[in-house]
C-alpha cells in the first residue's frame, strides 16, 4: 500500500474514527484503525464491536492499492501535529507502514486488516432520508438526559421512534426526560420503528454529523442503526430491550405555568448552587402569584436566597429539585423566554420553549 | 486558643479495673474478637513485657503464671464508660470534640484566664477519676498537635503526675527537642522515614522546617501539623462529628464457616447490627454490599474473598429492606467447598431522612410505618442484648464469636448489675 495525501484531508477522519477504537481495549486491534487505499480514495475504519465508523477520505494519489491496521491514537495524534500543508506519504513496506514528509518520517506497528472484526450490517429493513442538521438536533436536544452506568440498562441509551411521518428521540435517566419529535412530510414508510442506541453511539454521532441541510440515510435493521453518506458509513448495534413508556412520565392535567426570562432563571440558578448541597444539590422553588424564591442550604448551615418577579398565575407551591437538571435543560433552550409547567409538589415539572411542543423537558422533583 | 486533649489511660483496661478495684496493681490484657491477640494493656501488663497484638495463645500460660488476667473484648462497657467520660468533660468546658473512644479535645479559651491551667489539668483528673473510675492525662496546648504532643509528655514522664501545659513558648520547645519526629499526631512510621531522610528527627526539627517547603514535598496536612508546632492554630474544634460515609459490621467466626444457612445468618446478624447504627446516624443508604472470606493464614485450605453490592431503588434505613438485599448478596457471595472464617456487611451511599430524587419508573416505596417500627425495636434493643431480632439472624448461632474471658456489662444490663452481699 502507498498513497500520498495531504495532511487537511485525511486529519478529521483520523481523529474521528480514534474517538471510536477502544483506548483500554481486550482484543489488541481494537485500538487500531483499518486504512483501505483503493479507487482513488481511502477508506479508514474503527470499532469497537459495538459501533462501527467509516469514514471515505480523499487523496492526491494512490500508488499502490493494499490495507493495514495501526494505532488509532498514536497516528491521529501524530498527523494533527504535522505542518498543514505538506504532502505526506504513507507507505507499508516489510510490516511498517512509514509517514514521510519532506523532513520527516515515522514508521508504525502494523497488524495485519485480516484479522479485523467489521461488523456485518447488511441486514438492512427500512431506511428514511432526513437532513443531517435535523437528526444531529434530535440526538443533541435529548442525549443529555441519558442514564450512564444504570442497572436499567435500556436507559442508557436513546430512544429512536419513527411514526406517521414523525421521528421522536427520547432520552431519561429516571430522574429527568427529553423529548423532541421532528416532522418528515416526504418520508412514510408506513411502519412504526422503535430502536434504543447505546449511549456511546448517540455522542460519537452527534459530534460527527454535520450541522448542514445534507441528506443523510438512515437505516433501521432489527439490530442495527445505520447512518450514511457519502463520506461516512456508521453502524451501531442496538440495545435490546423495551424502552419504558415515556408517555406516561409526561405530566397530565391543570399546568401552573410560569414564564421567565431563561437568563434570569439561569444566573439565579447558578447564584444558588453555590451554597446548595454539594451532593445533592437541590433547591427549592416557591412559588407564588408573580413570584418566584429560589431558596439552597447545605451541611455548613450556609444559605442561598433569591426572588425572582415572573409571571406565574397558578396556586401557591414548594417543590425541590436537583439544580444541575434545571440548568441542563435551560442550557439547551434556545429562546429566550422559559416556560415552567407545574403540576404539583409531589408531581414533575415540565419544561419548554414558549409556543412550541416538539421540545419538552420533563424533571422528578426532590424532595428536600 | 488554649486546647486541652483528656485522654484515657489504658482505657480497655481501666474499664475492666471500674468494678474490679481488687485489680488494682495487676497485669491486665484485654483479647481482640475470639480471644485472638491482646488488643490492650495495662501499664503493670507492659512492665511485664507482654507486648499489643501479641497472639493469646502464646503467652497465655506465661501470663497466668505471672498473676496476670485476661479480658475478652466488652465494646458495650467500654462504650458506656466512654459515655460517661464524655458527659463528664462537658461539666469542665463548655466546648469539647470527643476525637475517640478514650480521647476528647477541650476548648480551653477563656478557662485560662481565671485558673491556673496546670491547676484545671489536676481538677480535670480528679473529676473523671471521681465520676467514673476512670483515669486520665491531661495535655494543653495552644494548638490541639501541641495539646496532643503534651499528652504525649505527661504520658511518657511521670513526674509530671499526667499533666503538662505547654502554653508557653519555651517549654513547647523544650518538650519537641525529645520527642520523636513520629510521636507527632498526623506523622506516622511511613512519614517518619521520608523526614529522618531530611535530617528531620525530632519534633522541634519539624517545627523548626520552613513550611513552604513541607507544602512542596509532603501535602498541606503536614503543612498544617507544622504551622500547629509553631503555634498557629489550624485545626478547629469539631463538636459535631461528621455524618459516616460508610458503616461496616465484619466478624470473624467463632469457628469455620462451610454451609450457605450459615453465612446467611451470620451476614443477616450483621446486617441488622449495621442497619441499627445507620439509624443511629439519622441516614438512609442506597448503596448495600457483603463481604466474605476464607482464613488467608490457614495454607491447606483453598482460599477464596469476594465483595458484592448492590444499589437499591430508594434510600433506606429499614433493616428489613437491607435483610433482603444481603440475603440476595450472600448467596451470590458464598461458594460450596470452602472454609470461611470473616464475612461482613457495607452500608454506604448515604442520604439524609427526607431527601429523595424521585424516579419516574420507581415508585416511592418506603415501607407504611416503617419509621416507627424499627423505632420501637431500636428502643426494645437499647434496653440490654438485642431481644427483638429478625429470624434471619438465627437463634443459635453457632458461628458467633467466642469470648471466654468477658466481663459482665456492669453498666448495661440489668442482669449483670454488681451485687453488694
Amino acid at each position: 500500500m502507498k498513497f500520498i495525501t495531504q495532511k487537511s484531508e485525511i486529519v478529521d477522519a483520523l481523529q474521528i474514527s480514534a474517538a471510536v477504537a477502544e483506548r483500554r481495549q481486550t482484543i489488541p486491534i481494537l485500538a487500531n484503525l483499518r486504512i483501505i487505499a483503493k479507487n482513488n480514495k481511502i477508506e479508514i475504519t474503527a470499532t469497537d464491536l459495538e459501533i462501527q465508523i467509516k469514514i471515505y477520505a480523499k487523496v492526491k494519489e494512490i500508488q499502490e492499492e493494499g490495507e493495514i491496521t495501526v494505532s488509532a491514537r498514536k497516528m491521529s495524534e501524530l498527523c494533527r501535529s504535522l505542518p498543514d500543508k505538506e504532502d505526506l506519504e504513507f507507505n507499508l513496506n516489510n510490516g511498517k507502514l512509514t509517514i514521510s514528509s519532506k523532513k520527516f518520517h515515522a514508521d508504525f506497528a502494523t497488524i495485519s486488516s485480516s484479522d479485523f472484526p467489521e461488523l456485518n450490517v447488511s441486514e438492512t429493513t427500512n431506511s428514511i432520508k432526513i437532513s443531517s442538521a435535523l437528526f444531529q438536533k434530535l440526538l443533541s436536544k435529548t442525549a443529555f438526559c441519558m442514564a450512564s452506568q444504570d442497572v436499567r440498562y435500556y436507559l442508557n441509551g436513546l430512544l429512536i421512534e419513527y411514526k406517521d411521518s414523525q421521528i421522536t428521540s427520547v432520552g431519561t435517566d429516571g430522574h429527568r426526560l427529553a423529548l423532541a419529535t421532528k416532522n418528515l412530510n416526504k418520508t412514510d414508510i408506513g411502519e412504526e420503528i422503535r430502536q434504543i442506541l447505546p449511549r456511546k453511539a448517540v455522542l460519537e454521532l452527534s459530534k460527527i454529523l454535520v450541522q448542514e441541510e445534507k441528506e443523510i440515510n438512515v437505516s433501521f435493521g432489527n439490530s442495527y442503526l445505520r447512518v450514511q453518506d457519502e463520506n461516512l458509513d456508521f453502524s451501531t448495534k442496538l440495545i435490546d430491550a423495551k424502552f419504558p413508556d415515556y408517555k406516561k412520565v409526561l405530566p397530565s392535567g391543570e399546568p401552573n405555568k410560569l414564564i421567565i426570562l431563561k437568563e434570569n432563571l439561569q444566573s439565579a440558578l447558578n447564584r444558588a448552587s453555590v451554597l446548595s448541597n454539594e451532593k445533592y444539590r437541590g433547591v427549592r422553588f416557591a412559588l407564588s402569584r408573580n413570584s418566584l424564591k429560589l431558596t439552597a442550604n447545605n451541611p455548613e448551615q450556609e444559605l442561598a436566597e433569591e426572588t425572582l418577579e415572573v409571571d406565574y398565575k397558578g396556586i401557591s407551591m414548594e417543590i425541590g429539585f436537583n439544580i444541575g437538571y434545571i440548568l441542563d435543560v435551560l442550557n439547551t433552550i434556545e429562546t429566550d423566554d422559559v416556560e415552567l409547567n407545574f403540576y404539583g409538589e409531589e408531581k414533575s415539572c415540565l419544561i419548554k420553549e414558549p409556543n412550541n411542543d416538539s421540545e419538552l423537558y420533563v424533571i422528578m422533583p426532590m424532595r428536600l | 486558643m488554649t486546647y486541652a486533649l483528656v485522654d484515657c489511660n489504658s482505657f480497655y483496661a481501666s474499664c475492666e479495673r471500674v468494678f474490679r478495684p481488687d485489680l488494682k496493681d495487676t497485669p491486665i490484657v484485654v483479647l481482640s474478637n475470639n480471644d485472638g491477640c491482646v488488643v490492650a494493656l495495662s501499664k503493670e501488663a507492659k512492665n511485664i513485657g507482654i507486648k499489643m497484638c501479641e497472639p493469646w495463645f502464646k503467652i497465655k500460660n506465661s501470663f497466668a503464671n505471672k498473676g496476670g488476667v485476661a479480658f475478652s473484648s466488652n465494646y458495650e462497657l467500654y462504650a458506656d464508660i466512654s459515655a460517661r467520660v464524655m458527659q463528664t468533660l462537658e461539666h469542665l468546658a463548655p466546648r469539647i470534640e470527643i476525637y475517640s473512644i478514650d480521647e476528647a479535645f477541650l476548648d480551653l479559651s477563656g478557662v485560662d484566664f481565671c485558673t491556673d491551667l496546670d491547676q484545671f489539668g489536676h481538677e480535670c483528673q480528679e473529676k473523671v477519676k471521681r465520676w467514673t473510675g476512670m483515669p486520665v492525662r491531661v495535655g494543653i496546648g495552644p494548638t490541639k498537635t501541641l495539646a496532643k504532643a503534651a499528652s504525649y509528655g505527661a504520658k511518657k514522664y511521670t513526674a509530671t503526675q499526667g499533666v503538662v501545659d505547654l502554653s508557653k513558648q519555651e517549654r513547647q520547645r523544650k518538650l519537641m527537642s525529645i520527642m520523636p519526629v513520629e510521636e507527632i499526631w498526623g506523622v506516622g512510621s511511613r512519614l517518619k522515614a521520608h523526614l529522618n531522610r531530611m535530617g528531620i528527627t525530632t519534633a522541634l526539627d519539624l517545627a523548626d522546617t520552613d513550611t513552604k517547603l513541607i507544602r512542596r514535598r509532603f501535602s498541606i496536612v503536614l503543612e498544617r501539623t507544622v504551622m500547629e508546632l509553631k503555634g498557629y492554630p489550624c485545626i478547629g474544634l469539631e463538636e459535631h462529628p461528621s455524618t459516616k460515609k460508610e458503616i461496616v459490621v465484619s466478624r470473624t467466626f467463632g469457628k469455620k464457616v462451610t454451609t450457605l444457612e450459615s453465612i446467611n445468618e451470620a451476614v443477616s446478624d450483621y446486617a441488622a447490627r449495621a442497619s441499627e447504627k445507620l439509624r443511629r446516624e439519622k441516614q438512609y443508604c442506597k448503596v448495600v454490599s457483603v463481604f466474605a472470606r476464607t482464613n488467608p493464614f490457614r495454607l491447606q485450605d483453598q482460599q477464596y474473598s469476594n465483595i458484592l453490592s448492590c444499589k437499591l431503588s430508594s434510600p433506606t434505613n429499614d433493616t428489613r429492606d437491607i435483610l433482603h438485599a444481603t440475603k440476595m448478596l450472600s448467596r451470590r457471595v458464598y461458594k460450596k467447598g470452602y472454609n470461611f472464617i470473616k464475612a461482613g456487611v457495607m452500608l454506604s451511599d448515604f442520604y439524609d431522612k427526607d431527601v429523595y430524587q424521585s424516579d419516574f419508573f420507581i415508585p416511592n416505596s418506603r415501607r407504611p410505618k416503617s419509621e416507627r417500627l424499627m423505632k420501637t425495636i431500636d428502643k426494645i434493643n437499647a434496653t440490654g442484648e438485642s431481644k427483638i431480632t429478625f429470624a434471619a439472624q438465627g437463634i443459635k448461632k453457632p458461628w458467633s464469636m467466642q469470648r471466654h474471658f468477658q466481663s459482665p456489662k456492669y453498666t448495661t444490663n440489668w442482669n449483670d448489675l454488681l451485687v453488694v452481699k
